[in-house]
């Protein structure tokens, strides 16, 4: 019996989200607000909602990882945020840590899909 | 702004010292509509607080007191400024409704900072599409922008960033829903027993002897609501269901009526049912006129009632239909307010026959009972009926004329959605 087209893409969103924290996280390297940060992680590939994208901003906040700050841009107010220097040790261990999965899951996963 | 509000956002600045930027926000506030409130609110005041942060940054030092009411006065005058900033009604509708919703569901705490950063978010998403089509956006594509960014409960509840055993689509209705069914529970119970209890020789020893009976009664309700609800989360995935569903064109409009709380709804429900089930005499009404001690009267409603029994029965079907609908949907629409107009006017046509048939009731001697105390009862009961049913008369008028009213301003409203922009 095939898998369900709904139990696929269950799975597929609990494969992204650690991912997309990982990338939110390394791309805020250099500080931007939500709307740029959505459109340059699009550019690279990863898309991401902004109904998931901004909460997710906040939380990762509340825990630290960020810092925000209200500015005026073009004319207008926009929240701009950035790694904090804890979000920067979080960042440095969680990419070690993807890093060492990413090449036992190559090995796993090779001619898989191919 | 309400003060939680305030000193929340006072605490995000790291100060709980008063903040006369809140101070002035709070002002320009006071002429702010309703529905758009906190979002211009927020907004306002981090453009304000950014303004303080960079005079900060550029002269390395805090702002002093001095510096920020001289920055408050260049702003202008509160009134002036709500104007300046809240625009025309109905020009940011879209936007603003759906801001509003995603609001209602969020926790208080911070409300206003995020309200602020999804109004941006969702400005610069329409400018995106308002570039690519190279004109402004139509209601159509505004609704269309709003749909991707997905359902106000939804939304609001990635903020809570919890797994929770109901989600977000039907948490909202958790509570209300168990208050009422717990309310519903209650009062059933307690019509039902008082009412036996006042066939027996002691009636309140036999109540209270009853009383007890209610808490098991309660707990029932609850596991049974909960249950309900955990049935529909596993098996009827609500999250997609709204995904797929909903329309941004249908969001409430809060400055046309405060939306009704489930638990008005279910209690309003609740005693449309009862009068429903004594009007067709399924739960019987004590009709007894206690005069002195041995000598009652019955009452019994006139023939003029007789008219007008279908149609009341009608009307109170059509009542508790448009209850039901407000538990379905508790902001204010137009099929709602339809049906609470053709209440109101059926209901005062039906009183208008009712006065034209007077008296209201007749009364039955019981043994006892001399003539005369028959006519003094009879001159009472009218009298209390004439009075009570004149002011009812009067209130359903006032109601009709407001949801009349409503359902004007809700056309004017409609007629200046097309001209949406970005808020």
């Amino acid at each position: 019996m095939p898998v369900s087209a709904d139990i696929i893409e269950a799975l597929r969103l609990e494969l992204r989200r650690g991912n997309l924290i990982l990338a939110v996280l390394g791309t805020l390297r250099s500080e931007k607000y939500g709307y740029t940060l959505k459109t340059e992680l699009g550019g690279l590939g990863i898309e991401i909602d902004e109904g998931a994208l901004y909460p997710m901003l906040r939380r990762l906040e509340t825990q630290g990882l960020l810092t925000s700050e209200w500015r005026e841009d073009a004319k207008r107010q926009k929240r701009f945020y950035r790694l904090s220097d804890d979000g920067a040790a979080a960042l440095a261990q969680l990419a070690g840590e993807w890093r060492a999965m990413n090449a036992s899951l190559s090995s796993i996963l090779k001619g898989v899909g191919s | 702004m309400a003060r939680d509000e305030r000193v929340t956002l006072e605490y995000l600045e790291g100060s709980w010292v008063m903040n006369p930027i809140w101070d002035y926000v709070k002002k320009v506030e006071r002429h702010l509509p309703a529905a758009r409130r906190t979002e211009v609110a927020g907004a306002l005041y981090a453009t304000l607080k950014a303004r303080k942060e960079s005079m900060e940054k550029a002269k390395g030092a805090k702002a002093t007191d001095a510096e920020i009411a001289d920055m408050l006065a260049a702003e202008g005058d509160p009134l002036r400024v709500a104007e300046r900033i809240a625009g025309p009604p109905g020009q940011h509708d879209l936007v603003s409704r759906y801001l509003a919703s995603v609001e209602r569901h969020l926790p208080r705490e911070g409300v206003l900072d995020v309200m602020a950063e999804l109004r941006e978010a969702l400005r610069a998403k329409i400018e995106e599409a308002e570039e690519r089509l190279g004109r402004a956006a139509s209601a159509d594509e505004i609704a269309a922008v709003l749909k991707g960014f997905g359902a106000p409960p939804v939304v609001a509840a990635r903020y809570e960033g919890r797994m929770q055993l109901i989600g977000p689509v039907l948490y909202p209705w958790f509570w209300p829903t168990q208050r009422t069914a717990l309310g519903l529970v209650a009062a059933v119970f307690l019509v039902l027993t008082a009412l036996r209890a006042l066939g027996t020789d002691r009636p309140i020893q036999a109540l209270l002897a009853r009383l007890d009976n209610l808490l098991g009664l309660g707990l029932m309700a609850f596991a049974a609501v909960t249950l309900v609800f955990i049935a529909v989360e596993r098996w009827g995935d609500p999250v997609k269901l709204l995904e797929d569903r909903w329309d941004p064109k249908t969001l409430p409009r809060d400055n046309i009526r405060k939306p009704r709380s489930l638990f008005e709804s279910g209690v309003s429900l609740f005693f449309d049912v009862l009068f429903i089930l004594v009007w067709l005499k399924f739960v019987p009404f004590p009709n007894e006129l206690p005069l002195r001690d041995g000598a009652s009267v019955s009452i019994v409603l006139s023939p003029a009632w007789s008219v007008v029994y279908w149609p009341i029965l009608a009307l109170a079907l059509l009542s508790a239909a448009g209850r039901l609908h407000d538990m379905v949907r508790p902001a204010w629409n137009r099929l709602r307010s339809g049906i609470s107009i053709a209440c109101y006017a059926g209901g005062l046509v039906v009183l208008w026959l009712l006065f034209q048939g007077r008296p209201f009731v007749d009364v039955q001697p019981r043994p006892g009972t001399s003539p005369e105390e028959l006519e003094r009862a009879l001159r009472l009961v009218d009298g209390v009926l004439l009075v009570s049913l004149g002011l009812t008369a009067l209130v359903w008028a006032i109601a009709l004329g407001l949801e009349v009213w409503r359902q004007v301003k809700a056309s004017r409203l409609s007629r200046g959605a097309p001209p949406l922009m970005a808020a």
